[in-house]
């Protein structure tokens, strides 16, 4: 039967995204360990000492999520008052999902990270390993 | 959170003494708004380092204007003079035109004379996927629509007819798809051909618009267009009768019909040196030439592109298309505020507009080179204004999903970056894709650039372009050196002769974007005795080109393989403005290693390191460049940039690439992290282990080699290197040694070769 509406067609790779994601996180959930979150809290980048590998992984992982509804840190006023903010799409003002003020970079791009964490099942709860 | 406030651009980028650059400001609040011109030294806001610093220029630029709110219309399109009326269809009209759409879903213009606001005239248009044709008089509207949608990025023909004996307007499509020119290829079993008339209630008026390819006109006063369109248009040509039904077969079937009336063929004008204007040719013959705004595409491949030539100035018939986006921009066309006349006794330098409105501050940049002909300075930096161009209004991270893995940080944004991403008016940047997905290739000096703001910090997570450079700016001015600033604008136009007025030129941070003319300037002045400083990293490594008609637009296409955030598609390669291939120099035989000793080989976007003597810096003939460093320090394991001197982008030494043979290789960077990669050029086979962490390729090499008639080339090979000048007080070892390079070069008479 001939094609007619693209609209009755759908990307299926949707599908395998999802088992993928799923599959990720199963492997990667185990490694978000108090521990973990100690040494991304201590050094984001790990510019003082090398992220070991579980929380390379775990960040690879983390990076890597559609914009839309995307955690950042804000910076309010560089270098002095930041914000947790969520961005949407190109043309849409980003969010704040709560009043919390941090006075440092380092503090705000934690706080992403837990978000990202909790938005991307890999903690159940974020202040739990805060 | 601020997302709207006064903005101002000039121009261009680069002036002279005595000649004058003209200002555009626009404000969400009109009202008065105090202007003055600083000269900018530091910008970097960073506690760590020396803080922001500008000084006020007495007397220039001081003054208030009134500020109000300005229009920017976005968005490729072609205008066609139509004052008489001549296409009004009043009479009859048959349309024939190819297109692919690229995002079928949005209401768009595809070829029209309509006033929108009024729903007078005719109009060929997609509305929710489904082409339509309508005619209309003010009062009524006669409308066909399409049974079969669009399937996007498919290629078809389609004609549209108003016949006023008959009292019917009619609209067709058949899809033109084959192996090369579609999303799908000839596989898929395909039923989107269709067919569609209506009554025509009503004769089309004649509103006081031009005939638009692309969008819709709102009205007849204003002069904007809105519902611009997302694809490609290929020839599109109009007779001033309705076409019988052979006819119009033919013309489905690609034959041609004699006695069009217009007929624009957006390849014709073609030469070797590729089609780089606005003029769009009416090849009927009767004069209706349209001009291009907001440069769509141009050198694109068209319906019927069989993928075979891939050069479009050797088949321009195959490449008879435009590539329409709604977000493109070319020039914001605001009304001009002030005129600002450079005063003939204004060194040299970095300087910007600054306006103010209450607590508002927007600075805009522009470089002042020495008057014409001369240098007042030993030392020259060139500024990279084409790189700026490049990265203008970037907004990679807001868009991006895997933009955080590049930089292999957590985002850090701040207001600008927030104000970017609600206002498509300021364009985007070659490392954006249009709304329909398509990489951004033109860019723009004539609108608000937003990160070429002098305390920005790049939405990368470091200072990066302008105000990285304003880091060696800064320390040449603390240090009391004499320098002049050049622009790449400068550079491209007047060749090596520019620089031959210098001992020494100083490339800073990113001079990532350059022309063959820039590439022949450099060679030629190293190769006569010239000293070049290569203090950044990854630079000279896209083609870029400038338009020919409009030399504040630059011309990017991302290749085959680069580290790059969009590739060209097949057959697409290749400059509209200049006709050259694009991509990166490597690949048109011009590696960076061949001028500059180093080119790009990774980044590290994360993390900074320092760099390890190796045994040529042992050589006593090179002991000169390490007065004052003892034999086990570590250079610059410090810095404002990530906290080293070697990180975001780096460079190696590479004599299978053309570093020279005598190239000395006095350091290599260490320790850079498994988010740090090597560049995708340097990929074969992918395989694991291109990190920071394991694989030697991903370092900065400090280089030096001596050169013909007793010049010399230093190579810091690292965009962090200038970031680290200023730690603790410019007391450190890059200082140092950037300070023994330079005082060195500068001196007259030949410098010692080292073979």
């Amino acid at each position: 039967m001939p094609l007619r509406n693209p609209n009755d067609y759908r990307d299926k790779t949707a599908d395998w995204l999802a088992f993928f994601a799923n599959r990720r996180r199963q492997a990667l959930a185990p490694l978000v360990t108090p521990a973990l979150v100690r040494e991304h809290e201590e050094d984001p980048r790990g510019g003082d000492t090398p992220h070991g590998f579980a929380l390379q992984d775990v960040l690879n992982y983390v990076h890597n999520m559609p914009t839309d509804g995307k955690s950042f840190a804000y910076a309010e006023v560089p270098y002095r008052r930041y914000r947790l903010g969520i961005m949407h799409a190109r043309g849409h003002t980003p969010t704040f999902p709560d009043d919390r003020v941090f006075t440092s970079e380092r503090e705000a791009v934690h706080a992403v990270f837990l978000e990202r964490l909790c938005t991307l099942h890999l903690t159940t709860d974020a202040e739990d390993q805060g | 959170m601020r997302l709207a406030q006064i903005r101002g651009y000039c121009d261009r980028p680069n002036v002279r003494p005595g000649e004058a650059l003209d200002f555009f400001v626009s404000t969400p609040r009109p009202g008065p708004c105090r202007t003055r011109l600083v000269r900018l030294i530091h910008g970097d806001r960073n506690p760590d380092g020396p803080g922001y610093k500008e000084e006020d220029v007495a007397g220039v630029g001081s003054g208030e204007l009134l500020a109000t709110t300005q229009f920017t219309q976005l968005g490729g399109h072609v205008v066609v003079a139509d004052p008489a009326g001549a296409l009004d269809g009043r009479d009859g009209l048959t349309l024939h035109l190819h297109l692919w759409s690229t995002l079928p879903a949005k209401r768009q213009g595809v070829v029209a004379r309509w006033s929108d606001a009024t729903d007078e005239g005719w109009a060929l248009a997609i509305e929710d996927g489904h082409l339509v044709f309508m005619v209309g008089d003010g009062a009524q509207v006669s409308r066909v629509v399409s049974p079969k949608p669009l399937f996007p990025d498919v290629w078809y023909s389609v004609v549209a007819r108003i016949d006023r004996a008959a009292c019917q307007i009619s609209l067709s499509q058949v899809v033109t798809l084959n192996s090369v020119n579609s999303r799908f290829g000839r596989i898929v079993d395909l039923d989107a051909d269709a067919a569609a008339d209506a009554t025509l209630t009503a004769a089309p008026a004649r509103p006081d618009v031009p005939l638009l390819v692309a969008g819709l006109a709102q009205e007849a006063t204003s002069g904007r267009v809105v519902a611009l369109y997302n694809g490609k248009v290929d020839g599109p040509r109009l007779w001033t009768q309705p076409l019988d039904a052979a006819d119009c077969a033919s013309l489905h079937a690609g034959g041609a019909v004699p006695g069009a009336h217009a007929h624009w063929d957006f390849a014709a004008g073609t030469t070797r040196d590729g089609i780089g204007t606005d003029a769009v040719r009416d090849v009927s013959g009767h004069g209706f030439d349209g001009r291009c705004v907001n440069q769509p595409d141009r050198g694109m491949t068209g319906w019927n592109w069989d993928g075979r030539e891939e050069h479009f100035v050797h088949c321009p018939e195959q490449y008879g298309a435009l590539w329409c986006h709604e977000d493109s921009l070319d020039d914001s066309r605001w009304q001009k505020a002030l005129t600002l006349a450079i005063p003939a006794d204004l060194p040299s330098g970095c300087y910007a507009l600054k306006l103010e409105q209450g607590a508002e501050v927007d600075r805009v940049p522009f470089f002042v080179a020495p008057p014409r002909g001369t240098a007042t300075a030993r030392i020259a930096v060139v500024i990279p204004t084409f790189s700026y161009l490049a990265y203008a209004n970037s907004q990679v991270l807001q868009n991006a999903a895997t933009g955080q893995c590049v930089m292999g940080v957590l985002t850090t944004l701040d207001d600008l970056d927030l104000e970017l991403n609600v206002t498509p008016q300021h364009g985007l940047s070659t490392y954006d894709y249009h709304s329909d997905g398509r990489g951004v290739a033109y860019t723009s000096w004539r609108r608000p650039i937003l990160n070429l703001r002098p305390d920005y910090r790049h939405e990368f997570g470091a200072v990066w372009q302008f105000p990285a450079d304003l880091h060696l700016i800064d320390w040449l001015t603390v240090k009391g050196f004499t320098f002049d600033v050049i622009t790449d604008h400068d550079l491209h136009a007047e060749g090596a002769a520019l620089l031959r007025r210098y001992a020494v030129v100083i490339s800073p941070s990113h001079a990532e974007y350059t022309s063959s003319q820039m590439l022949d300037a450099y060679e030629q002045y190293l190769a006569s005795g010239g000293r070049g400083m290569y203090l950044g990293a990854n630079g000279f490594y896209w083609v870029t080109s400038q338009h020919p008609e409009k030399p504040w637009l630059v011309e990017v296409r991302k290749g085959e393989s680069g580290d790059q955030a969009w590739r060209a598609r097949p057959g697409e390669l290749h400059h509209s403005t200049t006709g050259e291939r694009g991509g990166i120099w490597r690949h048109r035989a011009r590696p960076p290693q061949k001028i500059w000793s180093t080119g790009y080989t990774a980044h590290g976007l994360d993390v900074s390191a320092g760099y390890y003597q190796l045994p040529d810096a042992r050589d006593a003939r090179l002991a000169w460049i390490f007065d004052g460093i003892g034999a086990d320090e570590v250079i610059g394991d410090f810095g404002l940039v990530n906290g080293g001197a070697s990180g975001l982008e780096m460079d190696r030494i590479d004599y299978a690439l053309g570093t020279p043979p005598n190239t000395m290789l006095l350091a290599s960077s260490h320790g850079h992290t498994a988010s740090a990669m090597l560049v995708p050029e340097d990929q074969y086979f992918a395989y694991p282990g291109i990190t920071g962490r394991d694989n030697p390729l991903v370092r900065a090499d400090i280089g030096y080699v001596t050169t013909r008639h007793g010049g010399a080339v230093f190579a810091a090979s690292s965009m962090a290197w200038c970031g680290s000048l200023s730690w603790n007080g410019y007391a450190n070892n890059v200082s140092r040694m950037t300070e023994n390079v330079l005082r060195r070069f500068a001196q007259d008479g030949p410098l010692d070769e080292v073979v």
